[in-house]
C-alpha cells in the first residue's frame, strides 16, 4: 500500500456532486478529465473512483445541473463533455455556502481553524 | 401504450450506446495517459479497467441513476418470473390450484360472515342498535323475555337520553290491502316519525316517513316496500301520490323503499300517530329499539334501564315480574341466533384449516423448487447480483403466484357465493343481509392470497440467499439441501396437511352421519304434504275456549271440503315439528316414583290421519271422547318405555298429567308408534295426546294433509279460511316443511360446506404427499442405485423410500385424531343422536385417509424401482 493510498479519504456523502460541479465551474470537461481534476486538485488525497463518478454525473445530468454533449478531446478523441447549466451554477453556490458553514461549525467543535493552527 | 414503449425503447438504446461510448472513451483516455507515463499497453489497459471498477457494474449503477431502471429491472424480473412459472407449468398449475382452493373457499365463507354478521343491515349505526326487553330472572332464556312494551313504558325508557342517542319504536302487524276489490293480506309496520330518518336508507321513489307525518291529525300516508310495490301495484312508477286502502283507511303513498330495507319485514310502513304524550294506559304495544351512544358500556345501559323498570314495576305490577332486569340486546345478536352463529364460526374455522392445508402445500412446493434452483441462484449471485435482487426476484415470482391464486380464488369464490345464495338456510339471519362478492370481500380475497404467499414464499427465498454462494457452484446442493433443514420442514408441512384433512373429514362425516340419522327417523308421512294453519282470532274470543273450538271445527269442515285435502283437524300444536306444551306425567299407581317430563298435545280425532300417526297398542282418541270431553290419553312409545320402567301393564292405567299448573288424571287408552315430535333432528321426546276438549290448551292450529305437495294448497286454504270462518281471516298458513327447514337448514348448510372443505383438503393433502414423496425419491436416486447395484430387492427398496411417507401419515393422523375430538365439540347440538366419538365415523375416515395416502405414497415410491443403477451412478 502506498503512502497516497493511506492518506486517501472516503468522500462524505453528497460531497462528490459538489466537487464535480466545482470542477466544471471554468468550463466543460469529460468524465475522465473530471476524475483526474479532482484527484490532482486534492493532491491525490481525494481519489474519486470512476465507478462512482459516472453515476454521479448522470444523476446531476438528470437533475438538470449539468448538460452533456459529445465533443473531441485535446487528443482528438471523441468524449462526452459535461457543462454547468444555470441551475447548476445556482446549486454550486448554494452548496458552497452550505459547505463553508459546515466546515466552520465542525472546525469550531474540533477546536481548530480550517487549515490553521490550534487556537 | 405501444408507441410509448417504442419511444422508450429508442430513448433507452440511445442512452445505452452513449454510456458504452462514454466508458470506452474513459478507458481510452486512461490508457493513453498511463502509456504516456511509460506503462506498457497491457499494463495500462488492465489497471485502467481495474480503476474503473468493471464496466458492467458501473453501467448498472449509472442506469440506476437514470431512475427508471428500477422500474425496468422490475419489469425484467416480472418477465423472468413469468417465464419461469410458464416453463414449470405443472408446478404453477398445482400451486395456483391449491391457492385458489384455499383463497376461494375462505373468501366464500367470509362473504357469508360479512353479509350475515359483520354488515347485515343497510341502516345507519346498526351496530349500536339494540332492542329493549324485560327479562324475568326466574325464567330461563327467551321464555322469560318480554320484547314488547306499551307506549307508556316506552315513554319512560325514552327519557334515558344520556346513554341512548335515539329511539325507534315499531310495531308489526297484519293488515288487509284492498286493491280493486281484491283483499290482500299484507304485513304493515307502524313506526315512530323519526325512525326512517334514523335508519337513513334512501327511498327508491318519493320519500320516507318524516316526523311531521306522525303528528296526530296529519294526513294518512304509507311507504311501500319494493317487493309489495311490484307485487300489488305492478311496479307502477307513478305510485307516489296515489291513494290506497289499507284496513278500510285511505292512505296516500309517499314513497317506495328498496328491497333491502326490511325493517320488521314489512310490506308497507305507516307513521305512528298515537298521541305519545297522553298515552297513559299500557296499551299500544311497541318494540322499542334504541341506538346506544358511542362508547357507552352495555352494563351501564342495562343498569339505567333496570332502574327505570323498577319505577315502572310500581305502576304496572302485572307487567314486571318480581325479579327482573331490563336489558338492551343488540339487534344483530337477536337476529342471528346462536345456532347459526356457531355454524358460521365453525365453518370459518374449518375453512381456515383448509387454507392452512393449501398454504403449507404451496410452501412445500416453493421449498422444493427453491432447492432445485439453488445452482441458478448461486450463478446469479456469483455474477454480481445483490441479495436484494435475488430475494426480489423470488418474491416477485411468489407475487405472480399470489395474483394467479387471487384471481382464480376470486372466480371460485364468485361461483361459491352464487351457489351459497341458494343453499343458505332460510330465516337463520336478518332479512336485510346480502351475501355477495362485494368490495370488502374481494379485498379480503386478494389480501389473503398475497399475505399467504409472501409469508410462505419468504422463508424459502431467504434460505436460498443465506447460503454460501461458493457451495452452490460446487454442486453440493444435493447434500446441502438435505442437511440444511428444509427437508424436515417439508415433512412437517405434509404431516400438518394430513392432520388438518383428518379433522375436516371427521367433522364432515359426523355431520353427515347425524343428518342421515335425522332422516332415518321416519315421521310416518312426507312433511311436504302437511300444512299448518294458525288462525288469529279477535282478542275478545281468546278467552272463550269453547267458541274457538267451534270455530276451528267449522274451519276443519270447510277445509276438508276443498279438493286435494286428505285430512284436516285441529290440534293444540303442529305435529312433528313442535311437540306440544311441556308438562309432567306420573302413574297414579306409583305416585312416589319420579315423574317423566313430557310434551302434551290436545288433538281432535282427525289429527291421527292428518299427522300420519300409527298405533302400537290400544286405540286413538274417538269422536265420543272429544264430544264427551273424556279424560283419556294416548302416549308415544318413548313415554311408554319411560313409564314401563316404573312397572305395571300400561293400558287402562290412570296417569296424572300436570300442565301449566293444572293437574288432572287421565286413563291410558293407547300407545302411538314413535315418530319425531320435536323436529327431525332431535331425539324423540316422551309425549302425550289427549282429546282437544279435555284440557284448556292455549293455542290451536289446523293440521291439513294434502294428497300431494301442500304448497299448492296454501293459497286456497288462506282464501277459504278467510272467507268462511269469521274471525279467522288472518290465518297464518305454512307448510310443515317451513318449520322443519328452520332446524334442518343450518345443519344441511354446515354439512354441505364441511363436505366440500374436507374433499378439497384431502385432495390438496394427497397432492402434497405425492409431491414430498416424489421429491424424496428423486433425491435418493443415487442411493437407490447403489443399493440396487449391491443387490437390494424391490420390496426393500420400496420399504426404504415409502417408510418416510408412512411415518408422516401416521404421525399426522394421530395428531388429527386428537385434534378432531377437541375441535368438533363445537358441533354439540348439531350431532343430535350421533356421538362425538362415533366409531363408524372415525373408522371410515381413518380407513379412507390411510388408503388414499398409501396410494399417494406408493405411486412415487414405486418409481424408485425403475431406477437404473448404472444410470443413477453415472448421473452423479
Amino acid at each position: 500500500m502506498t503512502q497516497v493510498d493511506k492518506n486517501r479519504i472516503e468522500l462524505l456523502q453528497g460531497t462528490l456532486d459538489m466537487l464535480i460541479l466545482q470542477t466544471l465551474r471554468w468550463g466543460p470537461l469529460h468524465g475522465y478529465a473530471i476524475t483526474q481534476a479532482i484527484r490532482m486538485g486534492s493532491d491525490e488525497v481525494l481519489q474519486v473512483e470512476s465507478g462512482s463518478a459516472y453515476p454521479a454525473l448522470h444523476r446531476l445530468e438528470k437533475k438538470g445541473f449539468i448538460r452533456a454533449s459529445w465533443g473531441v478531446t485535446e487528443n482528438r478523441q471523441r468524449a462526452r463533455f459535461y457543462a454547468l447549466t444555470a441551475k447548476g451554477k445556482k446549486q454550486l453556490a448554494a452548496e458552497q455556502a452550505k459547505w463553508s458553514q459546515m466546515v466552520d461549525a465542525i472546525a469550531a467543535l474540533m477546536g481548530r481553524k480550517p487549515g490553521g493552527e490550534r487556537v | 401504450m405501444k408507441w410509448m414503449d417504442r419511444f422508450r425503447e429508442g430513448e433507452r438504446s440511445r442512452r445505452e450506446k452513449d454510456l458504452r461510448d462514454e466508458l470506452e472513451a474513459h478507458l481510452r483516455a486512461a490508457v493513453s495517459e498511463r502509456m504516456a507515463r511509460g506503462e506498457s499497453r497491457a499494463d495500462a489497459e488492465a489497471s485502467a479497467k481495474r480503476e474503473l471498477g468493471g464496466t458492467l457494474r458501473v453501467s448498472e449503477q449509472v442506469r440506476e441513476a437514470w431512475g427508471w431502471t428500477w422500474l425496468e429491472t422490475l419489469r425484467g424480473d416480472f418477465r423472468y418470473g413469468w417465464r419461469n412459472l410458464r416453463s414449470t407449468k405443472g408446478f404453477t398449475a398445482t400451486a395456483i390450484l391449491a391457492l385458489s382452493l384455499g383463497v376461494g373457499c375462505t373468501t366464500t365463507m367470509f362473504s357469508v360472515l360479512y353479509g350475515v354478521l359483520i354488515d347485515p343491515f343497510p341502516y345507519k349505526n346498526a351496530d349500536r342498535l339494540a332492542l329493549i326487553s324485560v327479562f324475568d330472572l326466574e325464567k330461563q332464556g327467551e321464555g322469560g323475555r318480554r320484547r314488547e312494551v306499551s307506549l307508556a313504558e316506552a315513554r319512560e325508557y325514552q327519557k334515558l337520553t344520556d346513554v341512548f342517542e335515539g329511539f325507534a319504536n315499531s310495531a308489526g302487524g297484519l293488515a288487509v290491502l284492498d286493491r280493486d276489490g281484491t283483499a290482500y293480506q299484507v304485513k304493515i309496520v307502524t313506526v315512530g316519525g323519526d325512525v326512517f330518518e334514523r335508519l337513513g336508507t334512501p327511498a327508491l321513489l318519493g320519500r320516507g316517513i318524516v316526523p311531521r307525518d306522525a303528528e296526530p291529525g296529519s294526513p294518512l300516508v304509507a311507504v311501500l316496500g319494493e317487493v309489495a310495490w311490484q307485487k300489488y301495484f305492478g311496479g307502477d312508477p307513478g305510485i307516489v301520490g296515489q291513494t290506497i286502502r289499507v284496513d278500510k283507511q285511505v292512505r296516500r303513498v309517499i314513497g317506495v323503499v328498496p328491497k333491502r330495507f326490511a325493517w320488521f319485514t314489512g310490506d308497507m310502513w305507516i307513521p305512528d300517530q298515537s298521541d305519545f304524550v297522553s298515552a297513559a294506559n299500557p296499551k299500544g304495544i311497541r318494540l322499542l329499539q334504541a341506538w346506544l351512544k358511542p362508547g357507552v358500556k352495555i352494563a351501564r345501559v342495562n343498569e339505567e334501564l333496570t332502574a327505570v323498570g323498577t319505577r315502572l314495576q310500581a305502576a304496572y305490577p302485572a307487567l314486571y315480574p318480581k325479579k327482573m332486569q331490563v336489558r338492551a340486546i343488540y339487534s344483530i345478536d337477536d337476529l342471528v341466533g346462536p345456532p347459526f352463529r356457531i355454524t358460521l364460526y365453525t365453518l370459518m374455522g374449518a375453512v381456515s384449516l383448509l387454507l392452512l392445508i393449501a398454504c403449507s402445500n404451496v410452501a412445500n412446493m416453493l421449498l422444493s423448487r427453491a432447492t432445485t434452483r439453488y445452482r441458478e441462484i448461486g450463478v446469479r449471485m456469483a455474477l454480481g447480483a445483490s441479495r436484494f435482487r435475488i430475494v426480489r426476484q423470488l418474491l416477485i415470482e411468489a407475487l405472480l403466484l399470489a395474483v394467479g391464486g387471487a384471481v382464480a380464488g376470486s372466480l371460485l369464490a364468485y361461483g361459491g357465493v352464487r351457489g351459497l345464495q341458494v343453499g343458505l338456510p332460510s330465516r337463520a339471519f336478518a332479512n336485510e343481509s346480502v351475501v355477495a362478492m362485494n368490495l370488502p370481500v374481494l379485498l379480503f380475497a386478494i389480501a389473503l392470497a398475497i399475505f399467504t404467499v409472501l409469508l410462505f414464499g419468504l422463508a424459502p427465498a431467504w434460505q436460498l440467499v443465506k447460503r454460501d454462494r461458493i457451495d452452490s457452484l460446487r454442486g453440493v446442493s444435493r447434500a446441502a439441501g438435505d442437511a440444511s433443514g428444509s427437508n424436515w420442514l417439508r415433512d412437517v408441512f405434509a404431516g400438518v396437511q394430513v392432520a388438518m384433512s383428518l379433522v375436516l373429514m371427521v367433522g364432515a362425516t359426523l355431520l353427515m352421519r347425524s343428518f342421515v340419522g335425522a332422516f332415518s327417523a321416519d315421521p310416518g308421512l312426507d312433511p311436504k304434504t302437511v300444512a299448518i294453519a294458525a288462525p288469529v282470532f279477535a282478542k275478545t274470543d281468546y278467552n272463550d275456549a269453547e267458541k274457538i273450538r267451534q270455530r276451528m271445527d267449522e274451519a276443519g269442515r270447510v277445509v276438508r271440503a276443498l279438493p286435494g285435502v286428505r285430512a284436516a283437524a285441529q290440534s293444540s300444536s303442529a305435529p312433528i315439528a313442535f311437540g306440544g306444551v311441556p308438562g309432567e306425567v306420573t302413574t297414579v299407581a306409583r305416585r312416589s316414583d319420579k315423574t317423566v317430563h313430557i310434551l302434551a298435545t290436545g288433538d281432535d280425532v282427525g289429527v291421527f290421519d292428518a299427522a300420519g300417526y300409527r298405533m302400537a297398542q290400544g286405540q286413538w282418541i274417538t269422536d265420543s271422547d272429544v264430544a264427551g270431553k273424556r279424560r283419556v290419553a294416548v302416549i308415544n312409545q318413548t313415554l311408554a318405555r319411560a313409564l314401563d320402567a316404573v312397572g305395571a301393564p300400561l293400558l287402562g292405567q290412570q296417569i296424572e298429567l300436570s300442565v301449566q299448573g293444572k293437574t288432572m288424571e287421565y286413563e291410558l287408552v293407547g300407545v302411538l308408534k314413535d315418530a319425531p315430535n320435536v323436529g327431525l333432528r332431535l331425539p324423540i321426546q316422551p309425549a302425550i295426546h289427549v282429546p282437544v276438549t279435555a284440557f284448556p290448551f292455549p293455542s290451536r292450529v289446523l293440521v291439513v294433509r294434502a294428497d300431494g305437495p301442500a304448497d299448492k294448497l296454501l293459497e286456497p286454504l288462506r282464501r277459504e279460511l278467510g272467507r268462511s270462518v269469521p274471525g279467522a281471516q288472518y290465518a297464518v298458513v305454512q307448510p310443515l316443511d317451513y318449520f322443519l327447514e328452520l332446524e334442518i337448514g343450518a345443519h344441511r348448510f354446515a354439512m354441505a360446506l364441511l363436505g366440500i372443505f374436507a374433499f378439497a383438503g384431502l385432495t390438496l393433502t394427497l397432492i402434497g404427499l405425492y409431491g414430498v414423496m416424489s421429491y424424496a425419491v428423486a433425491k435418493r436416486t443415487y442411493e437407490v442405485g447403489i443399493r440396487m447395484a449391491l443387490g437390494a430387492r424391490a420390496q426393500q427398496v420400496i420399504r426404504l423410500v415409502a417408510m418416510r411417507g408412512a411415518v408422516i401419515v401416521a404421525i399426522g393422523m394421530a395428531a388429527g385424531l386428537a385434534g378432531s375430538a377437541a375441535a368438533w365439540r363445537v358441533l354439540g347440538s348439531f350431532l343430535g343422536r350421533t356421538s362425538l366419538y362415533d366409531p363408524v365415523t372415525y373408522g371410515a375416515v381413518i380407513a379412507g385417509l390411510a388408503v388414499t395416502a398409501l396410494a399417494a405414497i406408493l405411486v412415487p415410491a414405486s418409481r424408485a424401482l425403475r431406477v437404473d443403477p448404472a444410470q443413477a451412478l453415472r448421473h452423479e
